[in-house]
């Protein structure tokens, strides 16, 4: 036996898709666009609409009719600011996502380069997200003590939203660790021994080839 | 580049390289990962549509396209994949009293061979196996044409002394 051989194999009708497997496949994938298309904006409509609730009642009762809110509760919509900072941080960085993939041009150690970089990236928000949890905590706080001070919150509701907002955070914070160490760590260690095999390569042949070059021309 | 546009581009791509999206599929991915792996290969090209220039040959970008997607692509680890994936290994193909064995089982342990590669060394010889010029594979894998050739020369050898006793066997 010889490639040839195996060569004539692979020629054979037997790997080629068939007409009825590839409209199955195109049926599918036109299934799993559209619904990609939705899914992100369905998952950003349940924390946006929760949000612009609770921002609508702080602002009405700040400054609506009768309003009885004052400067010393101040720290209200500080901690209003923090998640919506975090919405505007993770649509960006879908649209981010977005542009980023539609670009086939570079040769591929080029594209693992930016994947690479996009999970850093990725890593480096998390942490930011961790960190905006942990300055909530002392301005979750402030607003119940605010409120308490004023008089708007009983003992008993004191202690219930202490629970409530201590066990969103908690859970919060183990989610994105969760995230942190099974997907992005493991990814970027895929990325990370892929690129490592180019540049191996890139440097048997003396650093000539254009694994950190432009060689591409991108079709 | 507008929908009607790429969508006609896409339609035309599949057309005149299923094969490509489906030997990469194969040498990639196995069980039912071989389909999510398909559906990753027609989002890239999907999404690919717009920056494609038609300066260069359409064969070159879906190869790029899709062995970027493949080599980056990572397979879902659930118990209900594993569940599919051992059910369909007990179960025949319906295809396969329509075929001749031999051809067909040649085919799997080549693709099976193929998958315990490194991911660069699996890519390069699915190329290699589609008659992709050394000078094309260069330029998609960003490596010399030189190394390109020296990495198949070893690896048609691995392959072949891998699939001889093999060979005899389905003679």
């Amino acid at each position: 036996m010889n490639f040839a051989d195996l060569q004539k194999t692979w020629a054979s009708p037997h790997n080629h898709p068939s007409a009825a497997e590839l409209e199955a496949q195109k049926a599918r994938f036109v299934r799993k666009l559209v619904g990609q298309r939705r899914g992100f904006f369905v998952f950003m409509a349940f924390p946006i609409a929760a949000m612009s609730v609770m921002t609508a009642l702080v602002g009405w009762r700040a400054f609506g009719p009768g309003s009885s809110s004052s400067l010393e509760e101040w720290a209200v919509p500080l901690l209003l600011a923090l998640p919506w900072a975090v919405i505007v941080i993770l649509i960006r960085q879908q649209l981010a996502h977005h542009r980023r993939h539609a670009d086939y041009r570079e040769s591929i150690p080029r594209s693992l380069r930016a994947l690479l970089d996009a999970n850093r990236r990725a890593q480096s928000r998390t942490t930011m997200i961790l960190w905006a949890h942990l300055a909530s905590l002392p301005l979750l706080a402030l607003v119940i003590g605010q409120l308490e001070a004023a008089g708007k919150v009983r003992p008993h509701e004191l202690r219930s939203m202490i629970g409530f907002f201590g066990a969103v955070i908690v859970v919060s914070v183990i989610g994105l660790l969760i995230v942190r160490a099974r997907k992005l760590r493991p990814e970027q260690a895929r990325l990370q021994e892929l690129l490592r095999d180019y540049e191996e390569a890139e440097a048997r042949s003396g650093g000539v080839s254009g694994v950190s070059g432009d060689s591409a021309n991108g079709g | 580049m507008n929908a009607s546009a790429q969508h006609a581009l896409f339609e035309r791509w599949l057309a005149d390289h299923a094969a490509i999206l489906h030997h990469v599929a194969r040498g990639f991915a196995e069980g039912a990962d071989r389909d999510d792996l398909m559906q990753e290969l027609l989002l890239a090209l999907w999404r690919a549509a717009p920056v494609f220039r038609g300066d260069a040959q359409a064969a070159t970008f879906v190869y790029r396209v899709a062995h970027n997607t493949a080599l980056t692509w990572k397979r879902a680890q659930t118990g209900y994949r594993r569940r599919v994936d051992r059910f369909e290994a007990l179960t025949p193909p319906a295809e396969a009293a329509s075929h001749p064995a031999g051809e067909r089982e040649q085919l799997e342990r080549i693709y099976a061979e193929v998958r315990k590669l490194p991911p660069l060394d699996r890519s390069l010889l699915l190329l290699h196996f589609d008659g992709v010029p050394y000078a094309t594979m260069a330029e998609i894998h960003g490596l010399t044409e030189g190394n390109v050739g020296a990495r198949l020369s070893r690896l048609k050898q691995k392959l072949i002394t891998t699939l001889q006793p093999i060979a005899h066997e389905l003679r």
